[in-house]
């Protein structure tokens, strides 16, 4: 065990920071949830690719910097210590990249990791159904090879990013006499086919962060299908092992949000009661043991290791502190909590009500935690199913 | 930077592991209850010989020289045993103490051996749960004493932990150590004490659950194992999110103890969390049992009782509390990312 940096790690960290410094918009872009938002959010993405920083572990050649997940994690910090944008990519670079890395023909990586490296591609992820949520493998929509293509029809909803994004990746059963976990592909689209219809879905805070997509006789070539057909299962599994286990909420997230609440804490002091700061001590201490975990599972996986069930554990925990940090700082805030960040009156109100209400999907998105803990109960501990 | 465990070191564990499965078994546990026992001199000689007493004593003492980040997972296993001796306190809290006092290497070398066990009463401690044993320093007024049974007057009293014998002492004795750098030997041995009582909860957190996943597969109602009801598995799950989430704090802890450096807020985040994830588990899995969680008749009390002890002692939860408090609310540290790693 060594838990010091190395000279090597320090440097990439000052030439992080002096690069956001020197880089990061001074005042906080639009939502990605509108359309300009979007924009903006992309042309950041080029802008951090002309850094060689759109996704640092990558390969040299797909536009990354072949760094460990160390460094990925010093990455993580330096970006969220100056609070530079939300990551309109993170479809891309956190799923689908390392899926492609995984499973990709040499060709697929070409035509696709570049250009998501770039932020030329925003994806989204096409998994959920209006009748396959939790339950994922009773998926409906159909991909029926023709020739050197699939025909799609069904309907594709939640598709987070879809609204705006440029392709979608995700499940579709390809086998139409198949069952549940069987006869399913891993499918990559563009999402301007004809017979595809997109429509927005506003979400909690107004803005439309996801979308259904309907498809009615989509062809989408061969060449599409990730690690042959009827792999799907097996590939989404893996994709939802890097949503779950490592990339999708990176320490340093909930790290800035706790340093956040610590400050609104101390703002109020006077009428915080013994309860509440106890709450923020606590946002702290589990932020901070989230990072200690990430990093020992980073360190084990560059030891070789596989990510296996921390993948729940850390579900679960990221999840239900982001949303009791959040409902801390409402209780701080007390009266002006509810007033909307732009209103009259809001002054320092800032963007915690935004925060808690996606910070209510975060049990839900990614597997719900009811999932999680039956992973955990039957896979970690031995349960009867 | 590697957040990992040595191949040794997980060995060592391991081997620790099997020794303790084998020779500290609920059985034997409730053997010594029955006959009012709370120390085995066979075990004692046992772990003295696997070298476990004289782990962190210098080799010019006959031990291993080692230091606390190699025992913590020993610790733990201790707490998953509910060994009664006290090994740890002797070992990873009596001995480094013993080491930066200075000039007793006679000691060190008695505890090496097996022949000699020291325990230290710990002043933030209202009641002192300290086991009574051969030797025993205590503290108080910036003094450390060195206390045994002819020079100090002990009031043998009672606990719930039916394997823990406690005392009452009045804190006299032969000086150990006073004046200059006091304070200092004795805030480290402190935050030692803290990360040894953490890892004990860890230990015993995990059995609490393992004991629960074993009688929830046995058990049966409605015609199913118990286990298969997810309300149970909900319970375990969270549980076990509890436990994980305490070792990575309680490996940090352990880095920084052996560094020599400041760790009162990672042992005072080790032990709070590990207490309060001991005292969830025990909850859970006296849920789990259903009446039989209430009894004598299966062997969860036990470990339930040492968690309370343990809970209570080496600094209480609001004791800890205050220390976390003191740090990360005054401004004194910088609490956002990129702070995690002094
Ligand atoms: C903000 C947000 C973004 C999303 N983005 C995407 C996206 O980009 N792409 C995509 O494909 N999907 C996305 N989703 C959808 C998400 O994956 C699903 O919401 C999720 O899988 C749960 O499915 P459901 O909403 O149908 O809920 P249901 O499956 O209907 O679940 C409702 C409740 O029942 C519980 N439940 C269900 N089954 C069980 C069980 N076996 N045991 C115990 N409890 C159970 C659930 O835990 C939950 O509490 C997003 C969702 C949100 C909220």
């Amino acid at each position: 065990m060594d838990l010091h940096y190395t000279d090597k790690q320090n440097d990439f960290r000052a030439e992080v920071r002096s690069w956001m410094a020197d880089n990061v918009p001074t005042s906080p872009l639009e939502s990605f949830d509108t359309q300009e938002g979007f924009e903006a959010h992309r042309a950041w993405e080029r802008k951090l690719a002309t850094g060689n920083f759109g996704m640092v572990t990558w390969p040299k050649e797909f536009g990354g910097r072949a760094c460990t997940l160390i460094e990925w994690l010093i990455f993580e910090e330096e970006y969220f210590r100056v609070g530079a944008p939300g990551r309109v990519n993170q479809n891309g670079i956190f799923l689908l990249g390392p899926t492609l890395m995984e499973y990709g023909t040499d060709e697929q990586k070409a035509k696709f990791i570049p250009r998501m490296a770039s932020g030329d591609d925003i994806w989204a992820q096409a998994w959920s159904e209006p009748s396959a949520g939790s339950d994922m493998a009773a998926i409906r929509t159909k991909a029926i090879r023709d020739g050197d293509h699939y025909v799609i029809n069904g309907q594709k909803t939640w598709s987070t990013r879809a609204a705006y994004a440029d392709w979608c990746f995700g499940l579709f059963r390809t086998d139409p006499d198949s069952k549940r976990h069987r006869g399913l592909s891993f499918i990559l689209l563009p999402l301007d086919l004809p017979g595809i219809t997109i429509r927005p879905i506003p979400q909690l805070n107004g803005q439309t962060g996801f979308a259904e997509i309907f498809f009615d006789d989509v062809h989408v070539p061969v060449e599409n299908c990730l690690a042959g057909e009827g792999e799907g299962w097996k590939v989404a599994m893996s994709t939802a092992g890097f949503e779950r286990g490592l990339m999708l909420r990176s320490p340093a997230r909930f790290q800035a949000t706790a340093g956040r609440l610590v400050e609104l804490c101390q703002q109020n002091e006077k009428r915080v009661s013994g309860h509440v700061r106890r709450k923020v001590l606590d946002a702290w201490m589990d932020a901070t043991a989230y990072t200690l975990a990430t990093y020992q599972t980073a360190s084990r996986l560059i030891a070789g290791g596989k990510i296996g069930s921390e993948a729940s554990l850390n579900k679960i925990f990221w999840s239900e502190m982001d949303r009791s940090m959040h409902r801390t700082a409402l209780s701080i805030l007390g009266a002006k909590a509810d007033l909307m960040s732009h209103a009259a009156g809001a002054d320092g109100v800032g963007n915690w009500l935004d925060g808690y209400m996606f910070s209510l999907a975060g049990p839900i998105y990614a597997g719900s935690n009811e999932i999680q803990r039956n992973i955990i109960a039957e896979r970690l501990l031995g349960l009867p199913r | 930077m590697n957040f990992t465990f040595s191949e040794d070191q997980l060995e060592f564990k391991e081997a620790v592991k099997g020794f303790l499965a084998g020779e500290c078994t609920p059985e034997h546990l409730r053997k010594m209850v029955e006959s009012g026992e709370q120390f085995s001199h066979a075990r004692w000689q046992q772990l003295a010989e696997m070298g476990l007493t004289g782990i962190l004593v210098p080799e010019a003492q006959g031990g291993l020289g080692m230091t606390e980040i190699d025992f913590i997972l020993l610790a733990e296993q201790c707490g998953y045993a509910a060994l009664p001796e006290p090994l740890v306190e002797t070992a990873a809290i009596a001995v480094p103490l013993l080491k930066a006092i200075g000039g007793q290497e006679k000691t060190l070398e008695r505890v090496a051996s097996g022949s000699l066990v020291v325990t230290v009463a710990d002043r933030r401690d209202e009641v002192v749960t300290t086991p009574k044993t051969d030797l025993m320093v205590l503290t108080f007024d910036g003094q450390a004493f060195r206390a045994t049974e002819n020079t100090s007057n002990f009031i043998t009293s009672e606990s719930i932990d039916p394997l823990r014998p406690v005392s009452l002492t009045d804190y006299s004795g032969a000086v150990l150590m006073e004046g200059d750098g006091t304070q200092d030997i004795w805030e480290k041995h402190e935050e030692r004490a803290s990360l040894m009582a953490a890892a004990g909860l860890v230990g015993l957190s995990q059995r609490m659950v393992d004991m629960s996943v074993a009688y929830a597969q046995e058990r049966h109602q409605f015609g199913k194992p118990i286990g298969s009801f997810q309300a149970i598995k909900h319970h375990l799950a969270s549980t076990m999110v509890a436990i994980e989430f305490v070792r990575p704090v309680l490996y940090q802890a352990a880095y920084e103890v052996t560094a020599g450096h400041c760790a009162i807020l990672h042992t005072s985040h080790a032990k709070l969390k590990a207490s309060e994830a001991a005292m969830d588990a025990a909850e859970v899995a006296h849920q789990v049992h259903g009446a039989m969680g209430y009894t004598y008749e299966v062997d969860l009390h036990l470990w339930m009782k040492k968690s309370w002890v343990l809970t209570a002692t080496a600094g209480d939860q609001i004791y800890h509390e205050d220390q976390i408090d003191n740090l990360v609310m005054t401004g004194a540290l910088d609490v956002g990312p990129a702070a995690t790693f002094s």
